[in-house]
């Protein structure tokens, strides 16, 4: 018996202990709450300004417009990438070379794996090179690599860096001196997407958005959704996941969400990159899908999905262009000229059933005027 | 009467002097714990959120969420029955749901050619693993260690580190059918699972697989071509895998080459577990579902509860330290009261 009883135990003291910690932090936050209508819909006012903001970004991207240099940039020079080992860094390694290649400059791409020693590493090795520019994905806080930031700087290194935390100070005098990805693009994503909701939503709730809180971008757009649809007069739920875990746990976080909040109508995700096996796990499961919305990077399975209406939308970024932003503002300083924008928002583009025919072919997508519109602004062919 | 009896059992006759018997005992805690630790899961949670606990849509998305590490750890178990650790069948997993989606998706290949393909890739996975251990003397452990690299890099050449994919709509429906109201993939599951089952323990192949995981030298001395029975459970559970990758890569479309590592866990673990059930101490195939069911369970309960990401990986390492640990501790009291 006394076995019996400790089988008993063990089982109840395990699910305490589980419920204890979960229900101290939260894990999908019932959060947030303007001043909600609780399912009347939005007001008139707020879905025109949604509709209006959305038409504005609905049209495919055209070229962007850049002022030519002042002189023509020097090929002896050379520039390094820190990148990581995600499949949009591959493009993004593949689209520095081309870029850094058109002004002749020598480029090197080093790839650091997630861990702390690795990124490090990467930045000893890049510095060991002597480069005159460094483009970097940031994979940990800048306090990380406090010393080699400032290593480059008193190198009279040019840095630039790709998705900057909120707030990280970009200028002549700090020690990163360009952003590509920065604060006002995860803005224009996040108001885009609350947009989508709002001009399309029969009712103020319902409303859902998972992200990943270990990504400070991701956190940033997050905050940056609710404070729009909390304008608007909705309330946002926050479904918190780990991005490790992407096509094998996701999906059934995913559908368990949803099974607890069946009044969900729409699932916005910071990044299309977190839908792999959610349309499918929902379906298996029976119950009614949310429309998905997305952000960033639409995979081929996405634009189908939009296609066959399994998901709703897709706020487009291109990593191409933040790459050539990011040469760009090095060219710019190779010349001695102060870049005009030192922190380019790159594409915001509403991708949906109505135009998602539009989006171009290639991997990754060849958005019209990128390289022609910076080689031409370089002076080179 | 002790707390811990159920009463006597009478004497019959001429027969064994009446002896007590523990509750544990009657209730074959040693080899059932799992069980019970199941029902009272369901119980609990069907007690506790009934409204979203008790649902088919909780009963479908374990049992199928469940199907591809269950097949995975299926083919696990066949090496570890051999004696042999395979550190590289999730990777292999991963490196068939690759090649599945960058001939079927990026490349415009038939299905039926890529599947044949994808699973001969696996074939000389299990071969070389095999080969390695048996004839060349690597320990297992270092020789899948090193493929387990070496499949890592192969998917990172053949993705470029992109998503590929997505496969077809007519390879998708091979896992997205229901069948009779049962989705596809739980059926493939039942399958493996009979067939495994049948090969280990009602087949002279299993039976000498299983002498050569219990002591190469003994088998050996037997006359049992150990080395050959060690590279046939590498292949079986490179195939397995491969199966099972291209079960995932059929439920999620895309995939990237990191897809496969965070397998391994979960299926060492339901391999591990189910030591612990219905024959203890031998890696036997139906513990091994019920241990992995078990775990989906308790994940599943909790993340209705709660919605915890972390839940997944707290109640796998506690179930699995509870379970093993109950299990062995019954038996150290069974064999010291006898």
């Amino acid at each position: 018996m006394r076995a019996t009883a400790r089988i008993g135990a063990a089982i109840l003291a395990a699910a305490l202990f589980l419920t204890a910690c979960s229900s101290s932090s939260g894990g999908d936050q019932a959060s947030s709450g303007g001043s909600s209508s609780g399912g009347s819909g939005f007001s008139a006012e707020s879905v025109s300004s949604a509709k209006k903001l959305i038409d504005e970004y609905h049209a495919l991207p055209s070229a962007p417009k850049l002022a030519p240099l002042s002189k023509a940039p020097s090929g002896d020079h050379s520039v390094v990438m820190i990148s990581c080992p995600l499949p949009a860094c591959a493009d993004m390694g593949n689209a520095f070379k081309d870029a850094a290649g058109k002004l002749g400059w020598q480029s090197q791409v080093l790839v650091s794996e997630f861990t702390p020693e690795a990124y490090a590493s990467a930045w000893q090795s890049a510095l060991s090179a002597h480069p005159d520019g460094i483009f970097f994905i940031g994979m940990f806080p800048n306090t990380t690599i406090q010393a080699q930031l400032q290593a480059a700087k008193d190198a009279g290194i040019w840095v630039v860096m790709n998705s900057p935390e909120p707030g990280t100070e970009i200028s002549a005098d700090s020690v990163i001196e360009g952003a590509v990805g920065p604060e006002a693009r995860y803005v224009i994503w996040a108001q885009l997407q609350a947009a989508m909701v709002v001009a399309d939503a029969q009712s103020t709730d319902g409303i859902t958005l998972m992200y990943s809180p270990a990504a400070p971008a991701y956190a940033f757009q997050a905050k940056e959704f609710e404070k729009y649809i909390k304008e608007a007069g909705g309330t946002v739920d926050f479904l918190e996941i780990n991005q490790q875990d992407i096509g094998t746990a996701l999906p059934q976080q995913v559908v368990s969400y949803l099974q607890r909040h069946p009044n969900t109508r729409y699932l916005v995700s910071v990044d299309d990159t977190l839908f792999p096996g959610v349309p499918d796990a929902i379906s298996t499961a029976g119950i009614d899908s949310p429309k998905l919305i997305g952000a960033a990077a639409p995979a081929p399975q996405n634009l189908t999905w939009i296609k066959d209406g399994k998901q709703f939308g897709t706020v487009s970024g291109d990593t191409t262009t933040d790459v050539w932003n990011a040469v760009d503002i090095m060219a710019r300083l190779s010349v001695q000229e102060q870049p005009a924008n030192r922190e380019p928002v790159g594409v915001a583009w509403v991708v949906d059933q109505a135009n998602v025919d539009q989006y171009p072919a290639g991997s990754p997508p060849q958005f019209p005027g990128i390289p022609d519109a910076y080689t031409q602004a370089w002076g080179v062919s | 009467m002790s707390a811990s009896t159920v009463g006597e059992v009478e004497a019959h006759g001429d027969g064994p002097p009446p002896r007590r018997r523990s509750i544990t005992a009657v209730l074959q805690v040693n080899r059932l714990s799992g069980l019970y630790l199941w029902i009272g899961l369901i119980l609990l949670f069907g007690l506790w959120i009934p409204e979203t606990f008790l649902t088919p849509a909780t009963l479908q998305s374990i049992m199928t969420d469940q199907a591809v590490t269950v097949i995975l750890a299926l083919g696990l178990l066949v090496s570890l029955a051999a004696g042999q650790f395979d550190l590289s069948a999730a990777q292999t997993l991963g490196v068939a749901a690759v090649l599945m989606a960058w001939m079927t998706g990026n490349k415009g290949l038939d299905p039926t050619i890529a599947i044949v393909l994808t699973l001969a890739a696996c074939l000389v996975v299990g071969l070389v693993n095999g080969l390695l251990i048996a004839w060349v003397g690597i320990n297992s452990f270092i020789a899948t260690l090193g493929t387990s690299s070496i499949l890592l890099s192969v998917t990172a050449l053949v993705s470029g580190n992109q998503f590929v994919g997505p496969v077809p709509a007519g390879f998708q429906s091979l896992t997205s059918t229901k069948v009779l109201g049962v989705q596809v993939v739980v059926l493939y599951v039942i399958v493996i699972g009979v067939s495994v089952w049948y090969a280990l323990e009602h087949t002279p192949v299993g039976r000498r697989v299983s002498a050569t995981g219990a002591s190469v030298n003994t088998a050996r001395l037997v006359g049992v071509r150990t080395n050959r029975y060690i590279v046939m459970a590498m292949i079986v559970t490179s195939l397995l895998a491969g199966i099972a990758g291209l079960l995932l890569v059929g439920r999620i479309g895309s995939v990237s080459s990191a897809i496969g590592p965070s397998y391994l866990l979960p299926a060492f673990a339901g391999c591990f577990l189910g030591t612990t059930q219905l024959k203890p101490g031998r890696f036997n195939v139906w513990g091994t579902v019920l241990s992995l069911y078990l775990l989906a369970t308790g994940v599943k309960g909790f993340q209705l509860v709660s919605g915890q990401d972390w839940v997944t990986y707290m109640f796998n390492g506690v179930a699995l330290i509870l379970a093993v640990g109950l299990a062995v501790t019954v038996e150290r009291r069974r064999t010291h009261s006898n």
